[in-house]
């Protein structure tokens, strides 16, 4: 096996940490805003946003499922080494599961948790190029409504794949059931939630 | 006018050396040291420790002294101080086969492998306050030599082999509902919170931790009719088992201590099991020191909490899962019972201004039909 | 943070970083499915449990070093649980602490939501005793979770009816259900339904924290939280005939004082904040 070099994580573990995880918890509680996340650094092809998310959320008790090219060893070594997290190889069981918008799985696939349980279902950590709330070229414009938007607001994101514009402009899953879904790019954050009503510009 | 009562800090503070001050008694008494509590109230610290859910007689004797002998408050003060260790890592499952046996006897049978061991018990002391203790200094030494060890029971363990366990005799012989590792990963109930129905993991656990009172009278309550399950003390044992842990870049086991249990396992009624064979049923107790009542207790429950395995109708308290669990963790219904010393005037104020309304309404209502 | 400022041995704000991994994990849900409550691992507090261990717990996980904290009991900054909750996060974050609901980013509450409308960016914690909204009706968890899934709330408008059929009005006066979302019903905690409107699309994000009953939920800013009623018997808040004795406030909740043995009754602002502020001002304007 090669020897696969150890990045450093967070610099700061615990005020890092809270620090991201308020960031997180702004974009997950008002979607669609947007910001910055850089708490850590690039890993391999994880972008410094993901790998802060990544640091912050996983423990031994959480299970991911890394899709192409983050299954690389660099990167899972890493992950396991920093956080001791879990890599699962069934994209069903993972708690997040974490990939690039170009490299999506199957999502009906992801774990739903139940009527009972709808927090049981997993959150899906998408890396794409760029997030705006301006339009960008290459973009998709998406209009959110719900929880956390003061009337509506818009978000552009660039290269998002058909499936996942149907995903979020059909909505599947009725809820409480849904996927939570947060967008990472370079050094920012946003999210949506399974609460969002999304209309494509 | 109303001037506001202003200087919380300052009497909370004052509370606090007040405390201090009925915990320390008369000065001109010598001060409790923890290594006394340690050594000479070894059951109160077994409580706590299996209560407060940490082996460490050191830190359970501290907590009792600091609680001025509150058992519930000291147990509190363990679980609180646990919160903030670290989880280095997971030991192995205990064999409670290996124990160095201190105490044990069984109530089904006369004579078994291994004997019966009285060990120290109060069993069979008559309860008469003895007033030699009251005597400071020369207490002469207990001594256990002149005991002679009899073939029907001894005082003393005979042997330090392991000794097979009772209710393994019925399973080899088909007449015990079979227990034995599936090698699936037991729930913590420090990281997921009991959803119902419980995991039987999530389940004894709860029970370990739950207030030794509360587990009696349920299990008491069992005997007297409410969830009956014919129980039988098939075996109690007391003694050290060894704690190991196999460190990930060892990949062997390491032993790296030792601690004192007590364990009840208990015979219960038998029944036709789905697989239409005839069985007796059981349940399971555990605790860290001596605690036998408490052991047996949680068995009780136990096995009454097991009702819907065995198509029981669950019709007694003890049957029911949920109210047991969610009831018998002292250290949450003690908080809860106290919280309602703190104040409360908003939603009393919420109530009061509903009731005067309402009376105010419907004095107003038969004022009218009086016209 | 300055170090010098937390208690020894202890890690940032008591909890270590695996619990607060774990809360927060359960807030992100939370916050993602609105007044749905998250079963998380609660931890035992050198608090008793029913003393505010839920909302000291995410404000644990949530609070950093350039928060500026806010402890309230009653709506008030002086009583005695207050100040212990307020000493203790001082001890072990080193953080700010203000009395000034403005200045505050987060606010630990029990019972009261302040008079001031929060602004944006704040967030504010309830400490809740009993988060499920039907425990009094159904005591049950397998059954009251089998009716939020279906969202079968029936029981629920029976027995506020039945308080109607019986008193002439709904006899709930404080933890008066609330629908968040147009979905699920929640238990707002034991403020006084006076404060219920306040948690209609507020800007401020809300948490809910129970301890011992080791469930956390949310509400997200602007989220439409609606008081449960009836179109014959619609929702309405506390009002009183006194103002404050104090500062003479006639739109704040006001708490009673019994002043002698005969019960005779004064009415004072039950937010210590609040009123000082009224206070403050009358005297420049003086």
């Amino acid at each position: 096996m090669n020897s696969i070099a150890l990045q450093i994580g967070f610099q700061e573990p615990v005020t890092d940490a809270q620090q991201v995880f308020r960031s997180l918890l702004k974009v997950m509680s008002e979607p669609g805003v947007i910001e910055s996340l850089d708490q850590a650094t690039t890993l391999e092809t994880l972008c410094p946003a993901a790998f802060s998310t990544c640091l912050a959320l996983l423990d031994s008790t959480t299970r991911i499922w890394l899709a192409e090219p983050f299954n690389s060893d660099a990167v899972a070594k890493n992950l396991s080494f920093h956080t001791g997290c879990r890599l699962t190889q069934t994209v069903g069981e993972a708690d997040f599961v974490l990939c690039r918008a170009d490299q999506l799985p199957q999502l009906d696939q992801l774990k739903r948790g139940s009527a009972e349980y709808p927090d049981r279902g997993c959150t899906l950590l998408v890396q794409v190029d760029q997030i705006s709330d301006t339009a960008l070229p290459e973009s998709t414009v998406l209009r959110l409504q719900g929880p956390g938007i003061p009337g509506q607001r818009t978000l552009a994101i660039s290269s998002l794949p058909r499936e996942l514009i149907h995903y979020l402009t059909g909505r599947p899953d009725p809820f409480p059931l849904g996927l939570d879904i947060v967008l990472l790019a370079d050094n920012v954050v946003t999210a949506i939630p399974r609460t969002t009503r999304v209309e494509v510009n | 006018m109303y001037v506001a009562v202003k200087g919380g800090e300052k009497a909370i503070s004052a509370a606090h050396e007040l405390l201090a001050k009925v915990r320390r008694g008369d000065t001109r008494e010598a001060e409790l040291s923890v290594k006394q509590v340690e050594q000479q109230l070894p059951l109160a610290v077994a409580r706590v420790m299996t209560e407060g859910a940490v082996y460490d007689p050191e830190l359970a004797a501290l907590a009792i002294k600091q609680s001025a002998g509150d058992l519930v408050e000291a147990i509190f003060l363990l679980r609180a101080y646990k919160t903030t260790l670290n989880r280095f890592g997971i030991c192995e499952p205990i064999n409670t086969e290996t124990m160095q046996i201190e105490r044990r006897i069984s109530a089904t049978y006369k004579d078994l492998p291994g004997g019966q061991v009285l060990g120290p018990t109060f069993d069979y002391t008559h309860r008469l306050l003895d007033f030699s203790l009251m005597a400071e200094g020369d207490v002469s030494e207990p001594s256990v030599a002149d005991i002679s060890p009899s073939a029907e029971m001894s005082a003393e363990p005979v042997s330090v082999e392991p000794v097979s366990k009772v209710l393994e005799i019925l399973e080899r012989e088909n007449l015990m509902v079979s227990e034995s590792d599936h090698q699936s990963e037991p729930t913590d109930i420090t990281r997921d919170p009991i959803t119902y129905p419980a995991e039987r993991s999530a389940r004894l656990q709860s029970l370990v931790q739950g207030d030794e009172g509360f587990l009696l009278a349920l299990g008491y309550s069992t005997q007297r009719g409410y969830g009956r399950n014919h129980p039988f003390a098939g075996e109690i044992r007391i003694g050290e088992v060894e704690v190991s842990i196999v460190p990930e870049e060892l990949g062997f086991e390491i032993t790296i201590g030792a601690v004192q249990m007590t364990e009840c396992e208990m015979v219960n009624g038998f029944t036709r099991h789905r697989d239409g064979e005839v069985k007796f049923t059981r349940g399971y107790g555990v605790g860290f020191g001596q605690c036998e009542r408490k052991a047996m207790a949680m068995a009780l429950v136990d096995r009454s909490l097991q009702a819907a395995d065995y198509d029981e109708e669950v019709v007694s308290p003890a049957q029911q899962e949920e109210f047991v669990l969610s009831h018998c963790d002292n250290v949450e219904a003690a908080g809860f019972v106290s919280h309602l010393k703190l104040p409360h005037y908003v939603d009393f104020q919420s109530e009061l201004e509903l009731l005067r309304r309402i009376r105010a309404a419907e004095q107003s209502d038969s004022a009218k039909d009086m016209n | 943070m300055n170090p010098q400022t937390i208690r020894e041995g202890y890690n940032f704000a008591y909890l270590d970083e695996q619990t607060k991994r774990m809360i927060r994990r359960a807030l992100l849900k939370a916050v993602a499915i609105p007044g749905y409550q998250v079963p998380f691992g609660g931890r035992e507090m050198p608090m008793p449990y029913g003393w505010g261990t839920g909302g000291m717990q995410v404000t644990a996980a949530v609070i950093g070093e350039n928060d500026c904290l806010k402890v309230i009991d009653q709506g008030a900054d002086d009583t005695t649980n207050a100040v212990s909750i307020r000493a203790f996060f001082r001890d072990l974050t080193g953080v700010r602490t203000t009395e000034k609901t403005e200045e505050a980013t987060l606010i630990q509450t029990r019972h009261r939501i302040p008079e001031k409308p929060l602004q944006a960016g704040q967030v504010l914690v309830y400490q809740v005793p009993i988060p499920e909204p039907l425990r009094f009706i159904e005591p049950s968890e397998v059954e009251t979770r089998k009716m939020h899934a279906l969202e079968d709330y029936g029981v629920m408008h029976i027995k506020l009816y039945e308080d109607i059929a019986q008193f002439g009005h709904i006899a709930t006066a404080y933890a008066y259900p609330v629908l968040v979302n147009g979905r699920y019903v929640m238990d707002p905690s034991p403020i006084p339904k006076f404060d219920n409107p306040k948690m209609d699309n507020s800007p401020a994000l809300q948490l809910f924290g129970a301890g011992r009953e080791k469930r956390i939920y949310a509400i997200p800013p602007y989220t439409d939280v609606k008081s449960l009623d009836f179109e014959d018997h619609p929702f309405e808040v506390q009002r009183w005939e006194q103002c404050c004795a104090i500062c003479g406030s006639d739109e704040s909740f006001l708490d009673e004082v019994i002043m002698d043995d005969q019960g005779a009754h004064e009415f004072i602002c039950s937010d210590t904040d609040y009123c000082r502020e009224r206070m403050a001002n009358l005297e420049v304007t003086a």
